[in-house]
C-alpha cells in the first residue's frame, strides 16, 4: 500500500496557492510533479499531495544564454527540445537520455529529478558542474545556487511551503568545454557512477575547473582536492592522473550492492582520468 | 473517496477512487486486465498504458493525478477475434511466449509508430528500453516492430486510382 494514510490530492492553479497549502503543518502535504515516487513509499506521515501540474510550470526557455527550465517538464519534453539541443554543445541532452526508461522520461519531472537525487537521478550532477541555479515559490521565492542547494539533501534546503519552479542551467562562456560519462554494468542499469564536468584551457593551462560525481554518492559531489591539482597549472598526463587519483581518494561513497566500495572507487580514478582527458586534452574516451 | 472522470479507449467514464489508488490498480479492478501488474516499481513495463498520447507506467501513476486525461490500453485495439494490425505482427513474428509483457510491448511499439512510421533500430531499443520481456529474448520483437511499420505504411499508403 503506498501512502496509507494520504487523504487527498490537491490541484491548486497558482504557485502562491500551492506554498499556502505545502506550509499547513495540519495538512502534512507533499509536493508531486510527475509519478509517485520511491521516496514516497508507504511514508504514513504524508496526507497530501500538491500537484504542480496545473502551475504552469512546464517550459523550456532561453534567456541570454542560459537555459530555464520548469520543474514539471518532463524529461521527455528536453529530449525533444531543440533549445536543450542546443545548448552546451548537447550535454543536456546527452544527460536527459540517461534518465529513467521511455516510459518513466514521460513522468519524471525536472523538479522531481533535482530533489530527489537517488542514485539514477543525472539532473543534479550536472547541474552542480555547470554552477546552475534552483529557483524556488510559494511562501518564499528566491534563488539558491547549486552548490549550495546541494550541500545538505534538497528536502532540507526548502522552507515550509516552499517549492522548487524552475531550474537555470548557466550560459557557458567561450572556450569552455564540458563533458558528462558514465558507467552501467549494462545499459538499463542503474550507473554505478556518473561523472560531469567543465574546463576551459588557456595556453596549455587550465583556468577553469569544475568535476563533480553522482550517483556513487549520497549527493552530487564537487571533487575540490583533484580541480585543485589542474586549476592554474599547466595540464600534462601526470597532472590529469593525479588529479583523477586526488578524485578517487576524495569521493565520499555510499554502499552499493552490486559492487565493493574498493571497485567503486577504481572506477571513480577511471571516468575522472577519462573526462580529464576529454576536458583538457580533447581525448574522446569511449567503453 | 475521490471521483474522477478518464476517457479510456475512447470512452469517457466516472470512477470513484482513493488518492492513494494507482491508474494500474483502477483499471485492473474496473476489467482492463490486459494492463499488468509486474513490478509495480516502474521497472518492467508490464503496466503500460498511454496517458494522453504518451506511454507510461500506469503503477506509478496516482489516479487522482490522471483525472481528465485520456487512457489507451489493450482492449481499445483488438481481440483475439479482430486482433489489430500490432497484435497480428507480434504473433505471426512470435514475439509472443509467455505473454505478460506483450500488452505493454505493444502499447509502447504504437506510441513509437504513431510519431514514427520508419523507427530505426536504435529509435526501436529506446522505445521499448522500458519494457522487459523475460522469455523471448528480443530478436522477434524488433522483428514485430518492424513489421507493424512495414505494414502500417502500406496501409496509409494511397492506393493507385483506375480507370
Amino acid at each position: 500500500m503506498r501512502l496509507p494514510n494520504l487523504k487527498r490530492i490537491s490541484r491548486p492553479s497558482t504557485v502562491e496557492e500551492a506554498g499556502e497549502i505545502l506550509a499547513d503543518p495540519d495538512r502534512r502535504a507533499a509536493v508531486i510533479a510527475g509519478g509517485i515516487t520511491f521516496f514516497f513509499g508507504a511514508n504514513p506521515k504524508i496526507e497530501e499531495l500538491v500537484s504542480i501540474g496545473d502551475l504552469g510550470l512546464d517550459f523550456i526557455r532561453k534567456k541570454k544564454g542560459a537555459l530555464v527550465i520548469g520543474a514539471g517538464t518532463k524529461v521527455s519534453s528536453l529530449l525533444a527540445s531543440r533549445a536543450v539541443a542546443g545548448y552546451a554543445g548537447g550535454l543536456l541532452a546527452q544527460v536527459a537520455r540517461h534518465i529513467g526508461s521511455t516510459l518513466n522520461r514521460n513522468l519524471i519531472s525536472v523538479g522531481g529529478n533535482i530533489m530527489q537525487p537517488f542514485i539514477w537521478c543525472d539532473l543534479p550532477t550536472v547541474l552542480l558542474a555547470l554552477g546552475g541555479t534552483v529557483v524556488t515559490g510559494g511562501t518564499i521565492s528566491r534563488r539558491i545556487e547549486s552548490d549550495e542547494f546541494f550541500a545538505r539533501h534538497p528536502r532540507q534546503q526548502l522552507k515550509p511551503g516552499e517549492l522548487v519552479v524552475e531550474v537555470e542551467f548557466p550560459p557557458l562562456a567561450v572556450g569552455v568545454k564540458d563533458a558528462y560519462l558514465d558507467f552501467s554494468l549494462t545499459e538499463n542499469d542503474f550507473a554505478l557512477i556518473k561523472i560531469a564536468g567543465l574546463a576551459r584551457l588557456n595556453r596549455g593551462v587550465c583556468r577553469d575547473i569544475s568535476l563533480v560525481v553522482g550517483g556513487a554518492t549520497a549527493l552530487p559531489q564537487r571533487l575540490e582536492g583533484a580541480e585543485r591539482i589542474l586549476l592554474g597549472k599547466k595540464v600534462t598526463d601526470a597532472a590529469i592522473e593525479k588529479a583523477a587519483a586526488q578524485a578517487a581518494a576524495g569521493v565520499k561513497l555510499v554502499k552499493d550492492i552490486r559492487c565493493s566500495s574498493a571497485y567503486k572507487r577504481n572506477l571513480v580514478q577511471v571516468l575522472a582520468n577519462d573526462i580529464l582527458r576529454q576536458l583538457l586534452q580533447n581525448k574522446k574516451v569511449g567503453r | 473517496m475521490m471521483q474522477v472522470e478518464l476517457t479510456i479507449n475512447g470512452i469517457r467514464k466516472t470512477f470513484e477512487t482513493q488518492p492513494s489508488e494507482t491508474l494500474l490498480e483502477l483499471l485492473r479492478r474496473n476489467g482492463y486486465t490486459s494492463v499488468k501488474f509486474g513490478c509495480g516499481e516502474g521497472a518492467c513495463g508490464a503496466c503500460t498504458v498511454i496517458l494522453n498520447g504518451h506511454p507510461v507506467n500506469s503503477c506509478l501513476v496516482l489516479t487522482g493525478l490522471a483525472d481528465g486525461k485520456s487512457v489507451e490500453t489493450l482492449e481499445g485495439l483488438g481481440d483475439q477475434h479482430k486482433p489489430h494490425l500490432l497484435q497480428e505482427a507480434f504473433m505471426e513474428t512470435g514475439a509472443i511466449q509467455c505473454g505478460f509483457c506483450t500488452p505493454g510491448m505493444i502499447l509502447a511499439t504504437k506510441a513509437l509508430l504513431d510519431g514514427n512510421s520508419r523507427p530505426s533500430d536504435e529509435d526501436i531499443r529506446r522505445a521499448l528500453d522500458g519494457n522487459l520481456c523475460r522469455c523471448t529474448g528480443y530478436e522477434q520483437i524488433f522483428d514485430a516492430v518492424k513489421a507493424a511499420a512495414r505494414r502500417l505504411r502500406a496501409a496509409k499508403k494511397p492506393k493507385a486510382s483506375s480507370k
